[in-house]
């Protein structure tokens, strides 16, 4: 059985691989598109990508684009893994009872 | 890990996030993927709708070339989304549904069309605020199932489709021309930057 997985659970991390989960593996979202789609902040945003970042989950790159920074992430193998073996755990709670 | 209520509660609420995330995902990419499409519905509207308004023997020949060309535009890129984003998880794309939507659209258009032909007895002018109001309603189908912004666009078109017939007749080729191809140029790109 899939084990609870911190890092992934906190909601806003949650909400942040779920988007990514749904743009497709190696498919990037900029960093305002994760805005709209999670309703975050810029700094509590960044926060958490920043520690999705250190947990391998996810990868991040930053470049100009139009004379414009701009910062993408993009969902790794682990983090693809890690975000369906967390969903498998959250469905097991709940068929589990 | 012992299963509780309050675990029960956390994962629903954790898959609740997660479920209202994705549609908000799916909502946005819906949008990316129709606007090209609904923006060129714009182009087709504008033009036809003025050519229309100067020389009725033109503007029917205007609209033939413009749906061909919008429902041609509407399948190249649909499927080119489609290509864009392989499915993952086996889940429908955005690019297959906007070509499904594109075939149901261009069906209803067609079936209104030879609908109204069969019972007759419409001028041009009868016909183009008819056929106004089935785009109206089915951008606004389409946007209940796949994201406001649709239905919202719909709306637009067919409040203006109302407005122009009771208070603008006379000018109503024009007014659709300028404000409803206008709407969808402008909506389409309003959901492009989404």
């Amino acid at each position: 059985m899939s084990e609870a997985n911190e890092i992934v659970h906190q909601t806003l991390r949650l909400k942040i691989l779920t988007a990514l989960h749904e743009a497709g593996q190696g498919t990037p979202l900029e960093f305002t598109r994760l805005k709209r789609l999670t309703g975050a902040t810029d700094g509590n945003l960044g926060r958490h990508i920043g520690t999705l970042a250190d947990a391998g989950y996810i990868t991040v790159e930053k470049d100009f684009h139009n004379n414009r920074p701009r910062t993408r992430a993009t969902l790794t193998d682990t983090g693809k893994r890690a975000f369906e073996d967390h969903v498998a755990y959250l469905r097991s709670l709940i068929g589990g009872l | 890990m012992r299963l509780t209520e309050d675990g029960q509660t956390a994962a629903r609420d954790a898959l609740r996030e997660i479920e209202l995330t994705q549609e908000r995902s799916r909502a946005y990419s819906f949008y990316r993927a129709s606007a090209p499409i609904v923006m060129i519905w714009g182009v087709v509207w504008l033009v036809c709708n003025i050519v229309s308004h100067v020389d009725d023997g033109w503007g029917s020949m205007a609209w033939t070339v413009g749906i061909l060309v919008g429902v041609i535009a509407s399948i190249f890129f649909g499927w080119r989304q489609r290509d864009r984003r392989p499915s993952l998880t086996g889940r429908e794309t955005p690019g297959w549904r906007m070509i499904v939507l594109g075939i149901v659209f261009a069906c209803v258009l067609i079936a209104g069309i030879s609908g109204i032909a069969m019972i007759g007895g419409l001028n041009q002018l009868q016909l183009n605020a008819i056929i106004s109001l089935i785009v109206a309603i089915s951008y606004i189908t389409a946007g209940l199932q796949s994201g406001w912004r649709m239905s919202a666009l719909g709306l637009v078109v067919g409040a203006a489709a109302i407005i122009g017939w009771v208070a603008l007749r006379d000018i109503y080729e024009l007014w659709m021309g300028l404000f409803a191809g206008g709407a969808l140029l402008l909506g389409g790109y309003w959901m492009s930057r989404s």
